[in-house]
């Protein structure tokens, strides 16, 4: 799994990291689905400044959020998906802590799921 | 001599025979135009002044009401039947009933004119199904009523012995059918769990590839794939591969193990699926195209994937998506979450509508329950369950976000084992977790596998939305809703089961079955397919020719006959020559009145247009294609017209004037060998009596 935080100093070492737990997550697809989503919240943010750079977009709101934040999918140029990598009241604050900073996301909403209606 | 005589007989019965088949090339335009009958139906607006001057019989009243009416208007009406007091037949005579109509109607005491037509049976598809399901079994068939939602409602108080394969809740899509069957400039775009392209019943070449907008499980990563069960993120690809949830997936995804639905090959269905090719189902779009876009996955979806699908239906960029070359003038959404509206749906929905689209979202299966998202949404259609008689379903949710009610399957039978009787038919797959492919897995919902939920009755009004941008494209998407809503017939207060009351405003967490709908709960009323798609479709130019026979060198008369619907009168007319072609037609004099004069100066094909615009700014144009032959000369001058060409022959007349030439020649021979005969007669007797 790869994170964009606001701890990676050592490129090099994360990006080692990433090829390894690329694989892993490969490997071990089922348990990791169960990990991902008891420690994941997926929120859309709307940037104030439209932005296509979904690395940065994550990157950036991993610093604000203080947890980890992969880049889930674009909505448009303006609303972006991301995972929060944490749980409970964890999670809670960092979606607080995004929703504070009004100068950058005009909205933060959780990424809920839809159903069939039938 | 006698064969010279028989000759000529012949001739001039063959010179005669056209001439007097010809008799109506004297006619003028005008003359033409007088002979034509008008019928229209007219109600006055209460208090109209041609109403108060009535006199007491009814019958004198409506003499006098068609004889002051034509006085006011120029032209000379006969009274027909009586309607009511304030509605009557008038006849007038000289112009055609659609133009009557029209001139009435500008008239500001009236409340509408329309052409009193001659109205003929509609027909039905073909399709097996719309009449009537399989016969039922103890496990499979039916329903007997076959697809009773298109089908024109019974008469208003008609007992429901009569109803046969209908009921008050259809929504009259049949005669809706009757102004269009779709235009495939128009697509429908069906959020939902994708589409099985292989199903016989989307052959016909309306549906178009779509997109999936299904991400992975975990992104950037893009490694897992649990929910999209199609290996891959987004792509091009909409296929549906199934939504089927196993036992060990339930615990992992967190909602409940179930076979796969096959849900947006369902609702695309209805919308789109070929109708009149003898097969399976009519849908209510027709020929409208259909467009999956896949959002929904196993567990449903999430809502980043459905606002990217909406913004890519209505041809909005989406990073990282290929666009959408065919974009949406309908999204269909028969999905939804029990939250509030949030902005994400807010903006995606909105900037959808702003680029033309109608979204249409169905209200959600709670049992009354506040409505779903986003059918909760502002500028989205939220779309109530009704049952056959017209009250609302025990599961359809409700409230004020509501625009309007369609039906969503009710069975009646409620008894485990028994026959839906009232469910909706439509497409699906026989696989239980995967597809089964090509005809062997294409199969209809029925009695016993029914199609029941607001998942239905949203491609209803999301397939009549299509029909009325078909019919007038300029539309937008809040005209539509508001057209919708107008149109519809108001909900019934009697016909539910015993004991059931009207709806009251939902509450979160409490049930509230079977009830009459109100306009704070099911919106403003029942669908009414061919009402809406009636009040959208505006003037439709129409060209009559008045002349019989147009002919180089004589005028040619055309009139309008453009068709009206109540309320419409024609603010303006546009004639314009598209192609004179050989003919060297003009028009001479004004274009832009109802009627027009053209003057071809030789044979040939013209073409010409004629754009009408209605009070409402709509604009119908129309063509027609003239065919003018040559002129006709009569019989004493021919020999002289013959040498010159006459202007040119047109190909009536070139054979019969080849054939007098011929005469005349035979006659310039004959006389000249009578004459020879006489000389040599004369000279005969003369050498006869020297020699006597």
């Amino acid at each position: 799994m790869i994170f964009s935080t606001s701890t990676t100093s050592a490129v090099a070492s994360a990006a080692a990291a990433c090829v390894l737990a690329s694989a892993l997550a490969a490997c071990a697809a089922p348990r990791q689905v169960a990990a991902d989503r008891s420690a994941t919240v997926r929120v859309i943010v709307k940037l104030t400044r439209a932005s296509e750079d979904g690395p940065a977009i994550a990157a950036q709101a991993a610093q604000i959020a203080g947890v980890p934040v992969t880049y889930a999918a674009a909505t448009s140029s303006t609303w972006h998906a991301l995972a929060l990598h944490c749980a409970g009241a964890a999670c809670d604050a960092a979606i607080g802590r995004l929703r504070a900073a009004d100068t950058l996301y005009q909205a933060v909403e959780i990424d809920g799921r839809k159903t069939p209606a039938s | 001599m006698r064969r010279v005589l028989i000759c000529a007989a012949v001739i001039a019965a063959t010179w005669a025979t056209p001439l007097a088949m010809r008799a109506p090339l004297a006619q003028t335009p005008a003359a033409a135009a007088s002979s034509t009958v008008a019928r229209v139906i007219v109600k006055f607006k209460q208090g109209s002044p041609v109403l108060r001057k009535q006199a007491l019989s009814v019958t004198a009243q409506h003499t006098a009401q068609a004889a002051a009416l034509g006085q006011r208007i120029g032209i000379a009406l006969d009274a027909g039947r009586g309607l009511s007091e304030r509605s009557q037949v008038v006849i007038g005579r000289g112009l055609s009933s659609k133009q009557l109509a029209a001139r009435i109607a500008a008239e500001s005491d009236v409340e509408y004119a329309v052409a009193d037509e001659r109205k003929h049976i509609v027909a039905a598809p073909n399709d097996p199904l719309y009449a009537t399901g399989p016969a039922v079994t103890a496990t499979n068939g039916g329903p007997a009523v076959g697809q009773w939602y298109l089908k024109p409602p019974p008469p208003a108080g008609a007992a429901s012995s009569a109803w046969g394969s209908t009921a008050p809740g259809a929504i009259n899509a049949e005669q809706a059918w009757d102004i269009t069957t779709g235009s495939a400039s128009i697509v429908v775009a069906v959020l939902d769990t994708g589409l099985r392209f292989d199903h016989p019943d989307l052959q016909g070449g309306n549906v178009l590839p779509g997109y999936d907008m299904v991400s992975a499980d975990n992104p950037p990563a893009n490694t897992i794939f649990t929910s999209a069960n199609d290996g891959n993120g987004r792509d091009p690809d909409a296929s549906d591969p199934g939504d089927f949830v196993t036992a060990g997936e339930a615990g992992t995804l967190g909602c409940d193990q179930t076979n796969s639905s096959w849900h947006g090959t369902q609702t695309l269905g209805l919308i789109g699926a070929a109708t009149n090719n003898g097969v399976g189902i009519a849908s209510v779009g027709r020929t409208v195209r259909v467009m999956p876009v896949r959002v929904l996955g196993k567990c449903g979806g999430y809502d980043s994937d459905i606002q990217a699908g909406i913004l890519w239906a209505a041809g909005i960029h989406v990073p990282s998506v290929l666009d959408n070359t065919t974009p949406a003038r309908v999204i269909n959404m028969s999905l939804g979450g029990e939250t509030a509206c949030t902005q994400g749906y807010i903006d995606a929905i909105g900037q959808a509508s702003a680029a033309g689209a109608v979204v249409v979202a169905s209200a959600g299966n709670t049992s009354g329950h506040p409505v779903s998202s986003p059918a909760n949404c502002p500028g989205a259609i939220g779309v109530a369950a009704l049952r056959h008689v017209g009250d609302k379903v025990g599961f359809s949710d409700i409230g004020p976000e509501i625009a309007i009610s369609a039906p969503g399957g009710n069975c009646v039978n409620t008894n485990t084992g028994t026959a839906c009787l009232y469910p909706i038919v439509t497409l699906t797959n026989n696989g239980t977790t995967t597809p089964i492919a090509g005809p062997p897995g294409a199969g209809y919902t029925d009695a016993f596998d029914a199609s029941l939920g607001t998942s239905f009755s949203a491609p209803l009004v999301a397939g009549t939305a299509a029909l009325m941008l078909s019919a007038n494209p300029s539309l937008t998407p809040a005209q539509v809703k508001a057209k919708l809503q107008s149109s519809a017939r108001p909900f019934p207060t009697t016909g539910g089961t015993a004991g059931t009351l009207a709806c009251v405003a939902p509450v979160a967490g409490v049930d509230q079955g079977e009830c009459y709908c109100t306009t704070s709960t099911c919106g403003a009323g029942m669908l009414d397919a061919h009402a809406a798609v009636l009040s959208v479709s505006g003037v439709q130019a129409s060209i009559s020719l008045t002349t019989t026979t147009p002919t180089a060198n004589q005028d040619v008369g055309l009139t309008s006959n453009s068709a009206l619907n109540p309320g419409q009168s024609i603010a303006s007319y546009a004639w314009t020559i598209l192609n004179a072609g050989t003919s060297g037609a003009t028009i001479t004099g004004a274009n832009n009145g109802d009627a027009v004069v053209v003057r071809p100066t030789a044979p040939g094909v013209f073409v010409i247009q004629l754009a009408t615009t209605d009070n409402s700014g709509f604009v119908s144009t129309t063509t027609m294609s003239v065919t003018v032959i040559g002129p006709v000369t009569p019989p004493a001058s021919t020999a002289a017209a013959t040498p010159a060409g006459g202007g040119g022959g047109g190909a009536l007349g070139a054979g019969w004037l080849l054939l007098l030439l011929a005469a005349v020649v035979s006659l310039a021979w004959t006389s000249t060998r009578e004459r020879a005969t006489r000389a040599a007669l004369s000279a005969a007797a003369a050498r006869a009596a020297r020699t006597d």
